[in-house]
């Protein structure tokens, strides 16, 4: 697969920080930071924050978009890339040692593993921000926009993570029923404006 | 033509570059697959073959990187077609050997991701069973970044044909897979699998490959290959432009030679002029020596552990001897109840950790197998295999990933017929036990004289002394106390003579009182004489002191009267700390897991079990249900409650009776095609804790499954969890196998996706809408 334009790399942990806000909002309340320290650091020390994107043309047609070759019948995405020509897909994942380090924490206590599979959760979120804003400090792009979400077909996750050769760059897998692996990966579309 | 792995002892020997470089040279479009111009364009393939050996490779390796049965209905005649361009080309050069090339399957797998070990060594073996019909004379497995998907492709090569192997493998900057395998764990399950070449391609540019060069060098006997890429590419106009020309490449490969690397190559973005600077460059530089290695690797797929440096721990709890509740798990497939013990072992500081499933009444095979797999699932430490029974071994060798260690065969010939066969095919380092048919000898020089004759042996099957560990077998001292000294004897005989060395440190106390400060002293003196494995317990704290200890340096020069001294002692048990005046129901409500054990066992002195459930569990965690329900107390806090009631149950669970256990019975599983199951076991804790005897089916649960557990366990109360809108349908289905069964069975659904309201619709008796409510459903069916 080396015909295509993927840019992909791997960031430091320290090069970006965990959204608090959005670890509250999973947690479910107002913890104290000491408290979940250790745990920010367990993820970041496991994790390997992987990344790759390509650009690819669009076309769309009343509530259909055309991505590269694939078409896929979605009103809410195609109200969002209205008026784009091309689009940005990417990937995001931290890598299959955090879902192991997730387990572990399950097999030592439930609110151990409660707690990792949060930070893990808020961690990725936090990850695809950062990547987000890279790409849109080059590009004007509109806000990502995920397979899954709202009538954007879950079933195009098959197309994004085939374009990106998402297995060699970042390290994602799908299953039959189309849930990634390692399970704390992000895969998103944004519009260039 | 004369033997390529002649070839490799005597000359630095040369790959071709890349193949989709030059494809696209030639005009393939981003939409056709390389492999298929093998039938389309023989003659373009043919050339850039031709092309490579005239710029002097020696071996240029088959278009067949993707051809396989996953992504090519017609694979064999790709690669048959693959192979015929190769042997055309080659055959117009002198000393040309053509490589049937080996690319991932693009799919992770089993644990990570879907696909099972054994469906993706079948998938390379009929690559390789076409490659050894049209013939060829080595196989590539290249561009790997998952040591278990090179483990398959490996086998499927070593038990389909007897060519050469050669294997490289994608790393990054930091000397890691994609998969997370260091360096040296790939060389130590690569030489264990007895490959003839192993190296690096593709990913990154040779001067960013000069570091694991350096680190391959240090570890690895065999030849070294490696294929960078030209660099980083850049991508104009959709064609892609790498940073490194022919000559940086080529100066850099002079650099990559000296390091150690004996065959040099392209990937990505190289051509036939990068190929014919490196032969240039690099010709005259001598070849890094292939002499065996001193040292002696294990590995996990993560990380590889050395052993004969700094001694190792090897955590020997993984044992059902002598251990009920161990044995318990086993009989019940309580793969958890061993999980947990595997993570607390290397949490506490083992190395390495003892696998011994043998019990008379279970499948050991089987279990051995699950087990296995089930630890490195969770544990990133290799493992030592542990079994008298080769098939459990030799079961248990195929799928675990990395190079093991094995325990134990012993100087009777045929147990090391059994199993020095599995050795060389597998992989692994070998325990050896310095006894034999005629039993434990009584003499230091006769265990020794044991130990040597199991080398000569080992040597027959090619296996080198480095992968042989012998236990010169510690015995109790409470029969004769002269049993230590032979033993330290023949460990310090063992240790001079160059060999690595491993005990069973807890044998020497058997049958005395204070076992733990006889063990320390035998464990002390041990590591003075040059022990190199310590099988312990790393979860007993004093013993990790006096490993710790002399790994600081602390006693370097422990004796054998100092040993017969701690014989002699007697220690004073401490007695519990006397804590607050705090109660066992505030423990619970404040998740203080430190004070359960002794707030139940003082609570059981005053009254029965009953009481202590009645009177301060249920309150208690009554109380903290109300908290979460008003959103006074969160999950986390629920959970550590609820924790801490798990404990106390426990704790009462062995002071009470046997008839009079709550037997009300509730089913449990997220269902099918779901695998999201935060909130299955938050109700498992709870339902436990109050008392339920829960049979909690796991994740991803087909509907016949739970049906087959309501039969089993005539249980007419299950509660299903769904976490993605996809998967509801598989709940529908379970909901109406179970009701048509048996109408009167009460299914509960509870998930994310769920709420009453789609509960109703696909006709479940009610809907959970948390934990707690959960709890209140199963109560009042069972009132």
């Amino acid at each position: 697969m080396i015909y295509k334009d993927i840019k992909s790399g791997v960031i430091s942990a320290s090069d970006f920080r965990i959204n608090l806000k959005e670890l509250r909002a999973r947690l479910g309340y107002d913890f104290n930071i000491t408290e979940i320290e250790p745990y920010i650091k367990q993820i970041a020390n496991c994790a390997t924050f992987r990344y790759a994107y390509a650009s690819l043309p669009l076309k769309i047609e009343k509530s259909s978009c055309l991505i590269g070759e694939s078409i896929v019948a979605t009103s809410s995405l195609s109200t969002i890339l209205d008026g784009c020509e091309n689009v940005i897909i990417f990937a995001v994942s931290s890598g299959s040692d955090v879902d192991r380090t997730i387990n572990r924490g399950y097999l030592k206590s439930s609110a151990e593993g409660f707690i990792l599979d949060a930070v893990a959760s808020a961690y990725i979120e936090s990850f695809a921000d950062f990547v987000n804003e890279m790409i849109s400090k080059e590009l004007d792009t509109t806000k990502r926009f995920s397979p899954g979400y709202s009538d954007f077909p879950l079933e195009f996750q098959r197309v994004l993570l085939a374009y990106l050769d998402a297995k060699n760059t970042v390290g994602i897998d799908l299953t039959d029923k189309i849930l990634m692996v390692p399970s704390k990966s992000i895969t998103a579309v944004l519009g260039i404006k | 033509m004369s033997n390529i792995l002649q070839l490799i002892k005597e000359n630095r020997i040369y790959f071709d570059g890349a193949m989709g470089t030059m494809l696209q040279k030639r005009g393939i479009t981003s939409g056709e697959l390389p492999e298929t111009w093998n039938l389309t364009h023989p003659d373009v393939i043919e050339d850039i073959h031709c092309q490579y050996l005239a710029a002097g490779a020696n071996i240029i390796t088959t278009n067949t990187f993707g051809a396989n049965c996953l992504k090519f209905d017609n694979f064999e005649e790709l690669i048959e077609s693959g192979i015929r361009c190769a042997k055309n080309a080659a055959s117009k050069f002198e000393n040309a050997f053509v490589a049937y090339d080996i690319g991932p399957l693009g799919k992770f797998l089993e644990p990570i991701g879907t696909l099972p070990f054994e469906d993706a060594i079948e998938i390379f073996a009929k690559g390789v069973r076409v490659a050894e019909r049209a013939g060829v004379d080595l196989i590539v497995i290249e561009t790997m970044s998952d040591s278990y998907e090179t483990k398959a492709a490996v086998l499927a090569a070593k038990e389909n044909s007897n060519l050469p192997i050669f294997v490289t493998n994608v790393y990054d900057e930091n000397g890691k897979t994609l998969t997370g395998s260091s360096v040296e764990a790939m060389v130590a399950l690569l030489e264990g699998l007895g490959v003839d070449g192993i190296g690096m391609n593709c990913s990154l540019g040779p001067d960013k490959m000069i570091p694991i060069v350096e680190r391959m060098a240090r570890v690895s006997s065999t030849p070294i290959i490696v294929n960078p890429n030209a660099g980083l590419p850049e991508f104009i106009d959709g064609h892609a432009h790498y940073s490194i020309d022919e000559e940086e490449f080529s100066n850099i490969a002079i650099e990559l030679s000296n390091r150690g690397a004996n065959l040099l190559g392209g990937c990505c973005g190289t051509d036939p002029e990068y190929i014919r600077k490196v032969v240039l460059m690099t010709q005259s530089i001598p070849l890094r020596s292939h002499d065996k290695k001193e040292i002696t690797l294990v590995s996990s797929y993560t990380n590889a552990v050395e052993i004969g440096h700094t001694p190792v721990i090897i955590g020997e709890r993984i044992n059902p001897t002598g251990k009920p509740r161990f044995q318990e798990a086993l009989r019940k497939n309580d793969l958890n109840y061993i999980l947990k013990i595997a993570i607390d072992q290397e949490d506490t500081g083992a190395h390495i950790l003892d696998v011994n499933v043998g019990l008379p009444d279970i499948d050991e095979a089987g279990m051995m197998r699950a087990v296995v797999s089930s630890v490195q699932a969770v544990c990133p430490i290799p493992l030592q295999l542990d079994s008298n029974n080769p098939i459990a071994l030799e079961r248990a060798m195929r799928i675990y990933n990395g190079k093991p260690l094995i325990n134990s065969v012993n100087g009777d010939l045929e147990t090391m017929d059994a199993i020095f066969p599995l050795v060389k095919k597998y992989g692994g380092a070998v325990i050896a036990l310095t006894l034999d048919k005629n039993g434990i000898p009584a003499s230091a020089n006769e265990r020794v004289e044991i130990a040597e004759r199991i080398l000569r042996h080992a040597s027959t099957y090619g296996i080198d002394s480095g992968e042989i560990i012998f236990d010169p077998l510690a015995m109790t001292v409470s029969t004769d106390v002269n049993n230590a000294r032979i033993t330290i004897d023949a460990l310090r005989m063992l240790n001079e003579r160059g060999y690595r060395t491993s005990l069973g440190i807890s044998n020497v106390s058997f049958g005395l009182p204070n076992r733990s400060v006889v063990n320390n002293a035998f464990l002390s003196l041990a590591l003075c004489n040059g022990l190199s494995c310590a099988i312990i317990n790393p979860s007993n704290a004093e013993i990790m002191n006096s490993y710790n200890s002399f790994i600081k340096g602390e006693i370097a020069d422990f004796t054998y009267d100092d040993f017969l001294n701690s014989l002699n002692l007697d220690v004073v048990e401490s007695a519990p700390v006397n804590s607050s005046e705090i109660s066992l129901g505030d423990a619970i409500v404040k998740g203080l897991m430190d004070y359960v054990a002794l707030k139940t066992r003082e609570q059981l002195s005053i009254e029965s079990p009953l009481d202590v459930i009645n009177n301060s569990i249920i309150p208690a965690l009554n109380h903290v249900g109300e908290g979460f329900e008003k959103k006074t107390l969160f999950l986390p806090q629920l959970l550590r409650s609820a924790e801490c009631a798990g404990k106390a149950f426990s704790i009462i669970k062995e002071a009470m009776p046997q008839n009079q256990k709550n037997g009300k019975p509730v089913i449990l599983a997220t269902v099918k095609g779901d695998i999201h199951d935060i909130g299955k076991n938050i109700v498992r804790v709870m339902l436990e804790s109050y008392g339920f005897e829960v049979y909690d089916l796991g994740k991803d649960v087909a509907p016949e499954a739970i049906l087959e557990a309501v039969k089993q366990y005539n249980c007419k109360v299950v509660a299903l969890s769904a976490l993605m809108t996809t998967t509801l349908p598989a709940m529908e289905k379970t909901v109406k196998l179970l009701h048509d069964y048996d109408k009167d069975i009460k299914v509960m659904v509870g998930g994310a996706v769920l709420n009453q309201e789609y509960a109703n619709m696909i006709g479940a008796d009610a809907y959970g809408k948390d934990a707690m409510a959960a709890v209140k459903y199963v109560q009042s069916f069972y009132n």
